[in-house]
């Protein structure tokens, strides 16, 4: 723990690590909503998965799967 | 979220008691005044709907980043509790990683019973049930800060999580059926912390660092100034661009070759607006509190 003088030097340079921190995300979000879903789509990803008859499985191992799978591609 | 966990974290610790009258009315206050003028923006210019009250629970008109003001009333209300365990966990000497997994979990089987009971997106949208983790891993964050303990080392294995899943969500398309299903959520979605927390730990680890150099050139003091003051204003600068989206920039055909022009006047505005509506309403509760100081004293001398 830290007290005294020091602590509140740590406190002054947390609330502006915040505060820019809260800036970006600000700035992030109009930008989020400047170009809505500005990514591109693997839809051949989607239909191998969709395969899969299982949908929790689907979910839980889905994301990794495709990695790999993009990943060895 | 994971900020609006750490801050209000931070606030609780400053208040002994958090269901006070005194507490909640001024938690309330901070939230709804900004937004009741935008409110009323809203109803001026986009006329009054069938059924108010069911209007006014959602947040008014669904515009982007609407509900945030409704997540934040309930968390007004629900904050003690999520801080309460995280307090009860560190009672039982398990580590914080111990209570994130178990908030996961409960957070997963939230979205199980979502699934159970086809809620509908518009509720799904409006509980903050939703960002439950994010919460609590932003009080996790605080209470590392402050106890001089934060290693963001120890949160590395979270990055390929977290980047496989934002990876496989926003990028190849691929599309959960149970957990985590609204595929308009999918990107602020729980798994999704575990791709933030490490990187907010390691901003915090070298806020130092990261200050200094940004308060090295004339540039990057600027930047970090306007960045800074768009922080403390975030709130203000949130409501000014849900109203730019939903009420200006969804009148205009939003083709992808006008998207960067969008973005370059989006930014600005938005965040220029946004300070000035802070600064204003900042200047009043400033000059109002003067006022009450003032009062008390000449009390105090008579």
């Amino acid at each position: 723990m830290v007290y005294g003088k020091e602590q509140n030097i740590l406190q002054t340079e947390h609330s502006q690590t915040i505060d820019l921190l809260k800036g970006i995300c600000a700035v992030f979000v109009i930008m989020l909503h400047s170009i809505p879903g500005g990514y591109t789509k693997h839809t051949a990803f989607n239909a191998v998965l969709r395969t899969a008859d299982d949908p929790i499985l689907y979910d839980l191992v889905g994301p990794y799967l495709g990695c790999l799978g993009s990943a060895a591609l | 979220m994971i900020l609006s966990g750490l801050t209000w974290d931070a606030s609780a610790a400053r208040h002994s008691k958090w269901y006070t009258k005194k507490n909640l009315l001024h938690k309330f206050k901070r939230m709804a005044l900004p937004y009741l003028p935008a409110l009323l923006l809203k109803v001026l210019v986009l006329g009054l709907p069938d059924d108010p009250l069911i209007w006014l629970a959602s947040g008014g008109y669904q515009m982007p980043g609407s509900y945030y003001v409704i997540l934040m009333f309930q968390l007004i209300l629900l904050f003690p509790f999520i801080r309460r365990f995280y307090n009860w966990n560190k009672s039982k000497g398990r580590s914080w990683l111990v209570g994130l997994a178990m908030i996961f979990l409960f957070h997963c089987v939230y979205e199980l019973l979502t699934y159970v009971f086809r809620m509908p997106l518009p509720v799904y949208r409006l509980l903050v049930l939703r960002y439950i983790v994010f919460i609590y891993s932003g009080i996790c964050l605080h209470r590392m800060i402050l106890g001089g303990k934060l290693d963001w080392k120890d949160m590395r294995w979270m990055l390929p999580i977290g980047a496989a899943f934002i990876l496989a969500i926003g990028y190849l398309g691929w599309q959960p059926k149970v957990l985590f299903r609204y595929s308009t959520w999918y990107r602020s979605s729980a798994p999704t912390v575990f791709w933030t927390l490490p990187i907010l730990a390691l901003v915090f680890r070298h806020k130092g660092k990261i200050l200094a150099k940004a308060k090295r050139w004339k540039a990057g003091q600027w930047m970090y100034k306007t960045l800074q003051l768009c922080g403390k204003a975030s709130y203000h600068v949130y409501i000014v661009q849900m109203l730019w989206f939903g009420m200006v920039i969804s009148r205009f055909n939003t083709a992808s070759y006008r998207q960067v022009i969008i973005l370059v006047i989006s930014v600005p505005v938005c965040c220029f607006l946004g300070i000035g509506y802070y600064l204003l309403t900042h200047i009043k509760i400033t000059a109002k509190d003067k006022e009450t100081r003032d009062s008390h004293r000449l009390g105090e001398m008579k």
